[in-house]
């Protein structure tokens, strides 16, 4: 276990998870889907770490995977302690686990199915608060009443069931139950990507409220490239379950270094109807490729205007390009790539 | 809250009240709507009261003979004689016999007109088997004289009292079935779909395998193997076990079913994220979210219960004589004389229509409702 910078509050290295694929009557293992392979970052306290990519790239994987819903295949995952010191939560058994999971939790995508039902907002955001033993249920329902108003929800709403609400209602009161416990740490899993444009814009402006409060750290996972822009300090491009390219938000959009992060930013909708045609697009041919069956060497390179023959046989690695910048490219030296912001 | 109902118009509180409402009373709201299931749900009430009740509603006893009264077609109850209104009675019998055939015939006597009281005494039992009385809910005053509404059999019986006693065992004998399989259903349903791999596999099989064999004839060689001479109680359990060793396959597919649905809900990985223990999940979250539709399936199972009972004690393979079930009374409607002569000795044929289906309309409107939350 090596040690971590003072300004590091999660560090993943060499995160795996390979589900296995069973067939037949015995349940026989003939493959793995190689989910995420070989995922290494930082998330630095107080800053937003964006995890953008396709559908099927491994993004909700890395969450769910650092939130220890899943047992991971491999890798190490270490938290930062309120005391300062380092715990590998990668291994620990669910029982170790219960009081770290007080300092790390999580927004789902869908606001319909991530709330129980049959709940009353007051359980639902009350849970979290009898498991770990906060106080007595007065005291619950005054918290809950608080978290309520935090999320710009009235107080009052605490006896309704969640069918009252709007979906944007829904996700403020997911919100509202993730931040119960006071946690350090909130993985946004596409926490906007299912509502309207505006209301989604609200929530952000109200996730990015509520990191200013109170010093949260958050992992937003996405796969809109203009949403991410607007709440990430840093981002990481996954692609087939590999990150391909790590680097400030400013600079990936100005410059990004990958083939990928290069057609992805493309297909960012430029709102100025005049700049549009100064844009270059870059369609990229083909589907995300099957991480059960993976491609050799580089896994974009069937995609990849690029690629070359050394891109089909030798996998690149993640190569540090300075300036906190990181890219799994054989050619990112040599290559001239648009951004679509001026740099 | 009091302050936004105080000041707020009556749609905003009808609205509230909607908001607030515990999931059992959406449920409720949704099951009103289905008029036949309400319909049905009444019908089964008053039957399985009235099988419980069965010694006050009946006005005679199930074994009591009557030798000048066999085959009595079942008689009417009227409310106007030719003298205007008299409240409801009978007409008298007059038994005579034809000369050819030697039958006895029954025809109505207009001149006698005996009235039917309500709570008279009659013969006497024992109420709910505890309490000595002689009261019943209706009858004839004179004890001579008898009122049959559905008629009588071939040892003068009176067929309303033998089908409201013979409903305690069939209805009866439907609730404890399922009992029965719900215990083996929701156990190695839950197994299967909580556990998933191998174990689940297994059972699957295992389900496939038993529903795959013919029902009847896999009655028939367990319900040969219970002993002749074992007490009837005995036998009606195990008859009832019989039954549910099918009966489980159905329940445990919807049991699976739903725990592999709940298991990969969001706000069952919400709780866990949150440090749930698994026995706080699956009483707080799963549970309740299969409740609802567990009763719904186990309402459909009931008729299969009823029907197969029937099935087994009309074949002679389940209960017998001196038992009463509806399948027994249908015995005596096996030869063509019986429904040439007594065709009612089929009505405990139609009560069983009757109330298998108003368990399938219950079970389905109880269906439809069992999630009020569809999006």
């Amino acid at each position: 276990m090596t040690a971590l910078a003072d300004d590091t509050l999660i560090s993943v290295r060499g995160l795996k998870k390979h589900f296995p694929i069973q067939k037949g009557w015995l349940q026989r293992v003939v493959g793995h889907v190689k989910a995420v392979d070989d995922v290494s970052f930082d998330i630095k306290r107080g800053e937003t770490f964006g995890l953008v990519g396709e559908s099927g790239s491994g993004k909700s994987t890395v969450a769910r995977l650092i939130l220890r819903a899943y047992t991971l295949t491999a890798g190490e995952i270490l938290f930062r302690q309120p005391d300062g010191s380092n715990l590998d939560i990668s291994t620990l058994r669910e029982a170790e686990l219960r009081p770290i999971r007080e300092q790390m939790q999580m927004i789902f995508q869908d606001p319909y199915s991530s709330l129980n039902p049959r709940m009353t907002l007051l359980d639902l955001i009350g849970e979290p608060l009898i498991i770990h033993g906060r106080g007595s249920q007065g005291e619950i329902r005054d918290r809950v009443q608080e978290l309520l108003t935090l999320v710009g929800l009235r107080p009052e709403y605490v006896s309704r069931y969640p069918h009252a609400f709007s979906g944007g209602q829904r996700q403020r009161i997911g919100i509202a139950r993730a931040l119960a416990l006071n946690p350090s740490f909130i993985a946004a899993d596409e926490a906007v990507s299912a509502l309207d444009v505006s209301v989604a814009a609200q929530n952000i402006n109200l996730l990015q409220d509520l990191q200013e409060k109170f010093g949260l750290t958050y992992l937003f996972i996405t796969h809109d490239l203009s949403m991410v822009e607007h709440i990430s300090n840093r981002i990481g491009v996954m692609y087939v379950g590999r990150l391909v390219e790590v680097a400030p938000t400013e600079a990936l959009f100005a410059k990004p270094l990958h083939p990928y992060t290069e057609a992805l930013l493309s297909a960012v909708p430029e709102p100025d109807p005049r700049a549009r045609h100064a844009r270059k697009r870059v369609a990229l041919k083909g589907e995300i490729a099957d991480p059960a069956n993976a491609p050799s060497g580089c896994a974009f390179h069937p995609r990849c205007a690029y690629a070359t023959d050394r891109c089909k046989a030798e996998v690149p690695e993640l190569r540090d390009m300075g300036q906190g910048r990181k890219v799994r490219c054989h050619h990112a030296d040599g290559l001239s790539l648009t951004g679509v912001i001026p740099a | 809250m009091s302050t936004l109902a105080s000041t707020a118009p009556e749609d905003v509180r009808q609205e509230e009240r909607l908001y607030t409402a515990k999931p059992w009373t959406l449920i409720w709201w949704r099951f009103r709507k289905h008029k036949l299931a309400v319909a049905s749900l009444v019908l089964l009430i008053l039957s399985y009261s009235g099988a419980l009740f069965a010694d006050f509603v009946s006005p005679y006893r199930p074994f009591d003979i009557e030798k000048l009264q066999t085959f009595v077609p079942p008689q009417s109850v009227h409310l106007f004689s030719a003298n205007g209104f008299e409240g409801p009675f009978v007409y008298g019998l007059k038994r005579s016999r034809d000369p050819d055939t030697a039958r006895v015939i029954y025809a109505t006597d207009e001149t006698r007109i005996i009235p039917v009281r309500f709570f008279v005494e009659g013969p006497e039992y024992d109420f709910l088997g505890l309490i000595p009385t002689k009261l019943h809910l209706f009858g004839l005053d004179d004890p001579k004289q008898k009122l049959n509404l559905l008629g009588t059999d071939a040892l003068g019986r009176d067929l309303f009292t033998r089908l409201m006693y013979g409903a305690r065992v069939t209805l009866s004998a439907g609730l404890v079935g399922v009992s029965f399989s719900f215990l083996l259903g929701l156990g190695l349903g839950a197994i299967s779909g909580y556990y998933g791999g191998m174990l689940d596999t297994s059972i699957q099989r295992l389900m496939e395998f038993i529903r795959s064999i013919p029902t009847i004839p896999l009655w028939m060689g367990l319900a040969a193997a219970v002993p002749i001479a074992w007490d009837p109680l005995y036998v009606y359990v195990l008859i009832t076990v019989i039954l549910s060793l099918i009966g489980w396959t159905y329940l445990a597919r919807v049991v699976r079913g739903r725990f592999l649905a709940l298991r990969n809900e969001d706000y069952v990985m919400a709780a866990r994220l949150s440090g749930a223990s698994e026995f706080r999940i699956i009483t707080k979250h799963m549970l309740p979210a299969m409740t609802s539709y567990i009763i719904a399936a186990l309402t459909l199972a009931v008729p299969e219960m009823i029907l197969g009972e029937t099935a087994l004690s009309f074949l002679g393979l389940g209960l017998r004589p001196p038992v009463v079930s509806w399948g027994v009374l249908l015995q005596d409607a096996q030869n063509l004389r019986s429904i040439a002569l007594a065709p009612w000795l089929l009505l405990p044929g139609v009560a069983v229509v009757i109330i298998v289906l108003a368990f399938n309309f219950l079970g389905d409107g109880l269906r439809d409702a069992a999630d009020p939350y569809g999006r």
